[in-house]
């Protein structure tokens, strides 16, 4: 799965002879710690890993912005797992704006939604699963993007000619859930395996104190379904199976509450499912006479499968306090929790940040499950994997 | 062509052919109607500015002298019609972990204002409250109503004296937030009675205490009508901590249109 960009060569030619083209290097490194609480499954692995990573990136543009190349990659280095410690082209891409209207080619990221729990109706770029379990961290996604702004709302077409597998950490990684995913063969719905051509379209708008976005996809499922039948070699080969998906997301923010919605229906496999998450933010701002604020979000977390959904949020509950401090060095801490409302195990995240000095930050983030249910499969598999996380990261 | 559109009325035509032509005020004997005729003819003087592409180096420094640097872009776009605020993009550069984040604000003048931010990581555009704006602008001594842009309709106006401040003659008057959410009871302004410019700024907290003093100097003519000042110089009497800004570039009518300041364009900021 080599998505090699040959276009870009020309381009760059194109670009480094106009006269008037600006080069913007900007990048961060990072040192990590990760140490488990418990004693790993597998005897192989370890209780502590280190790790360093490197993020560049390099943006060549024409004076006014209409033309732009931007390459930006990705590696790490893990002491332990040795399928974490792997690269990736996060961005590759060349943009031309004019006017109201944008068009991209090359690998690139796109983001959809407004709840922040779960990122239910954000679709086009598959999670890179060995670099954080929170599912922020995704792959460049290869694609071909327009999109056209009017006073009626902002329209986007997306054409995906490459599907990218979900990156997972290898058998020695942790949190490990028990089994080890096979990263170099999975199995596709698709007769085009993962030369599928998936397709989007979005519609966005806001109005007032509404920011509505609607959303369709046709493509191959970016959550692979792991199957026990599917081992081989000891490793669980994914399969990704085609999905059609239409979905809505909306804020309305009114003063200090932002009221939130994603909502999406999808077919897979002949079964149609419904899927939404739905909640509140405030934000007190100057707590106690302070400079702080701080933001409550509570966010309910509903699929019409039930336990038979592949994902553990299908009756649940998140709550989160972030803490910002608004001093000179940005301080903040934010505590979360995922209550399962039928098998009540609960998972809880403490992160907390700070700049030292002016190009570095420390984030320290642990994880961890309270009360976990044998019955809750997806959960109970990793109640021995609490872990923390140190990490030291230096801007440039 | 397109700046002929944004010098609509009768008396800003006659203030470009006699810019010094004595201000009428009205008297010292109706103090609200003179605080107001003051604000709106400092208004005045910046209608058909059109945009402005600035770069701006912002240093905190604390009570023990301890500094730090921040480095910011702003474009502004300004709103054809007059009763509504300005469209604002504003760019972080610096400190380096917040490079790329950029914020959005669609102004009004008493309604909340319209504002998304951009979080680069996560590619996330988000629409935020804009309800806090009594709250330090990034850890600084400046609060975000502080940056707004201070429209007369924002405030009730009280004319207290005219006094001379430095070389000139300053208009001294109080204005009280009409907006919600303000930090402040009220701020007493100077003005100088010649370019209607402000100069000097007492804040007083919701608790009618001294808070800060804000000082605007090195102010630069451009296009030969429209003044900016490039040393903005905030102290916090209670915390003795200052925040400096400094407008390193200004550049008026740089071409920006509506297109640059849509959420799009939020994303591609640089």
């Amino acid at each position: 799965m080599i998505f090699r960009p040959r276009f870009l060569l020309p381009l760059l030619l194109w670009s480094t002879s106009a006269l008037a083209v600006e080069i913007d290097t900007e990048g961060e490194l990072e040192l990590e710690y990760r140490g488990f609480f418990e004693a790993p499954a597998n005897p192989q692995s370890n209780r502590a890993f280190g790790s360093v990573a490197a993020l560049l990136e390099v943006g060549l543009y024409d004076e006014d912005n209409r033309h732009a190349v931007i390459v930006k990659g990705f590696a790490r280095g893990d002491s332990e797992d040795s399928e974490r410690a792997h690269s990736d082209l996060r961005e590759a891409k060349y943009r031309f704006v004019e006017g109201d209207f944008e068009a991209v080619i090359g690998l690139d990221k796109v983001f959809w939604g407004v709840t922040e729990f779960v990122h239910l109706v954000d679709i086009i770029n598959q999670t890179d699963a060995a670099e954080s379990v929170d599912g922020e961290q995704k792959l460049g996604q290869p694609m071909i993007r327009t999109s056209y702004v009017s006073p009626y709302g902002t329209f986007t077409a997306i054409y995906m000619p490459v599907f990218r597998d979900r990156l997972f950490a290898g058998p020695k990684g942790r949190p490990f859930a028990g089994f080890a995913v096979d990263n170099h063969r999975s199995f596709y719905e698709s007769q085009h395996g993962d030369r599928q051509h998936d397709i989007a379209f979005r519609y966005n708008h806001f109005i007032g104190v509404w920011d509505v976005g609607l959303s369709y996809f046709d493509g191959t499922a970016r959550d692979p379904l792991l199957v026990p039948q599917n081992i081989r070699n000891g490793k669980i080969v994914p399969f990704y199976p085609l999905r059609e998906q239409i979905s809505l997301d909306a804020q309305a923010t009114l003063g200090p509450w932002l009221l939130k919605l994603e909502a999406l229906s999808q077919d897979e496999l002949g079964e149609r499912a419904n899927r939404a998450v739905s909640g509140v933010e405030y934000s007190f701002y100057g707590l106690f006479g302070s400079a702080s604020d701080l933001g409550v979000v509570m966010e309910y977390m509903w699929d019409d499968r039930d336990e038979r959904s592949p994902h553990p949020f299908n009756n649940d509950i998140g709550i989160g306090l972030r803490w910002t401090a608004n001093d000179t060095q940005s301080t903040t801490l934010l505590l979360g929790g995922i209550i399962d409302l039928d098998h009540h195990t609960t998972a809880v995240s403490v992160e907390a940040e700070r700049r030292l000095g002016d190009q570095f930050k420390l984030a320290l983030e642990m994880r961890f499950q309270t009360n976990t249910d044998p019955l809750d499969p997806i959960l109970h598999s990793i109640r021995d994997e609490d872990f923390s996380r140190l990490r030291l990261t230096y801007y440039f | 062509m397109m700046l002929l559109k944004f010098i609509p009325t009768v008396f800003s035509l006659a203030l470009l052919s006699t810019p010094l032509a004595a201000v009428e005020l009205p008297a010292p004997s109706e103090p609200e109607a003179r605080g107001l005729a003051i604000a709106v003819e400092s208004d005045k003087r910046n209608i058909g500015f059109h945009d402005t592409s600035s770069e701006m180096e912002m240093t905190l420094t604390n009570a023990s002298g301890d500094v730090s640097v921040r480095r910011l872009r702003f474009n502004t776009l300004e709103n054809e019609n007059a009763k509504d605020g300005d469209w604002n993009l504003m760019i972080f550069d610096e400190p380096r972990d917040v490079a790329g984040t950029a914020m959005l604000t669609y102004a009004h003048i008493l309604d909340p204002d319209e504002q998304w931010m951009y979080l680069p990581a996560l590619k996330r555009v988000k629409r935020i409250s804009s309800v806090n704006k009594s709250g330090p602008f990034m850890g600084s001594e400046f609060a975000y109503e502080d940056f707004t842009a201070q429209e007369y309709g924002k405030y009730s106006h009280l004319w207290v004296r005219d006094e001379a401040c430095g070389d000139r003659t300053c208009h001294v008057a109080e204005r009280t937030p009409l907006y919600e959410h303000s930090g402040y009871a009220r701020m007493i302004s100077w003005t100088d009675d010649t370019d209607f410019q402000v100069r000097k700024i007492d804040y007083y907290d919701r608790k009618n205490t001294l808070l800060k003093t804000l000082t605007f100097s090195d102010y630069r003519l451009y296009l030969g009508k429209y003044w900016r000042a490039h040393d903005l110089y905030m102290v916090n009497h209670l915390t003795k901590k200052t925040t400096r800004l400094s407008w390193t570039e200004i550049k008026f009518q740089t071409g920006l249109t509506e297109s640059d300041f849509s959420q799009n364009s939020l994303k591609r900021a640089r």
